[in-house]
């Protein structure tokens, strides 16, 4: 994959996911596994045995509890996660490749409408966003879960190699599959429905929705990037990089949306 | 407590310096972020639930008129985090609620400060 960065002016870089290189990134990936598993990370001071690899081998650990990084993405209208680094930017069309249908539709779009006033998840990336909740990441043999606070919502990423099923009904989280692309955790989501929002402002998306993340352990930093793409959405794949910090003494809370739920409609 | 005025009722035509990033249930666009507005008076009800802890503020505005205003703000499990219990306000409780009203003229608020009687802040 021909990752997308953001320079230093808050400008991005085009990329493109091809089925060739995401062949070739899979290919990096068995490497990075065996690479793990001989020790190749071992000058790394965050190694877990076990803990994310099927195999037993040894691979960086992303476990504990994360906090997302200011400035964070939601704080006014159309700015949303769409550039974290200059969140004074009021519009996304600068930065988000729309297409042009998909962009008069977010501009248009009423928070009101948001999936979330009705305690439906936010999905992802939105689910990354939430600005005061934190996720726990869990890494167990054959797959890590991520449990957000933020509407108490669970992920299922697969690690043990079982790809992505064939025939996928569509859901709220997609499906997810991981992989250690060396000290990288990469998840590839795809068999999204078309329900959830990208951001809390009305970015609605196709189930050709297709995501790939990034998780990278910096000490008690998680660096952490999403790599958007959606043909019917936008006009090429889009990255947004934000980074989360380490909490070991907080606690997931509870979080039940509908207990006192003044929003739905 | 009929007759006795309990809510001084101020909108503080200020851009927005501090904001509490509260919430993440639903987006801020049904509120005015540009300006602030406090309400003076006592607690009716204060409600420790998600998706938003709700408390509710009546008294009389500087008409004379009797108004009940709704402040929310994030879920209780982040608001633990700084400090909130579920027995921080209770009902009769003297209370200034600050925050940016809803922009439809309902008398609702995405809550940014409170300030009980012994002048702490939350």
């Amino acid at each position: 994959m021909n990752d997308i960065r953001k320079s230093g002016r808050g400008t991005y870089k085009q990329g493109i996911i091809t089925k060739t290189t995401r062949l070739a990134c899979f290919a990096c990936s068995l490497l990075g596994l065996f690479g793990s598993a001989t020790g190749v990370h071992a000058q790394n001071s965050n190694l877990s045995k076990s803990a994310g690899a099927k195999s037993g081998g040894s691979v960086p650990d992303i476990s504990g509890i994360w906090m997302s990084t200011p400035p964070r993405r939601i704080g006014g209208p159309k700015d949303s996660l769409l550039d974290p680094a200059d969140k004074r930017k009021p519009d996304s069309a600068t930065v988000v490749p729309f297409l042009p249908e998909a962009e008069a539709k977010y501009k248009s779009a009423n928070e009101a409408d948001s999936p979330s006033t009705r305690c439906l998840p936010p999905g992802i990336p939105g689910l990354m966003l939430a600005p005061i909740y934190p996720m726990a990441i869990l890494q167990t043999p054959g797959q890590v879960v991520v449990i957000h606070e933020f509407m108490n919502t669970v992920r299922w990423i697969y690690t043990d190699g079982q790809g992505h099923p064939k025939d996928l009904d569509p859901t709220w989280l997609g499906n997810s599959v991981g992989k250690w692309e060396g000290d990288t955790f990469v998840v590839d989501t795809v068999g999204f429905n078309n329900k959830s929002w990208l951001d809390l402002h009305g970015m609605t998306h196709s189930e050709e929705l297709h995501t790939v993340e990034r998780f990278h352990r910096r000490g008690a930093v998680l660096e952490y990037s999403i790599t958007i793409e959606d043909p019917k959405t936008f006009s090429r794949p889009w990255t947004v990089h934000m980074d989360y910090d380490s909490k070991p003494d907080w606690k997931i809370g509870e979080y039940l949306c509908a207990e006192n739920n003044k929003d739905a409609k | 407590m009929k007759g006795r005025k309990l809510i001084s009722f101020l909108i503080v035509s200020v851009s927005l310096l501090i904001w509490i990033p509260a919430f993440a249930h639903h987006g801020t666009a049904t509120y005015d972020l540009q300006h602030e507005v406090t309400v003076e008076g006592t607690v009716k009800d204060f409600q420790w639930a998600s998706p938003h802890i709700w408390l509710y503020v009546t008294g009389t505005n500087d008409k004379g008129e009797i108004e009940e205003w709704g402040g929310e703000t994030g879920a209780p499990a982040s608001l633990a985090r700084r400090g909130w219990t579920s027995h921080l306000f209770k009902p009769g409780d003297k209370v200034k609620m600050s925050g940016h009203a809803a922009k439809d003229g309902t008398k609702v608020m995405m809550i940014t400060k409170i300030q009980t009687a012994d002048g702490k802040e939350y």
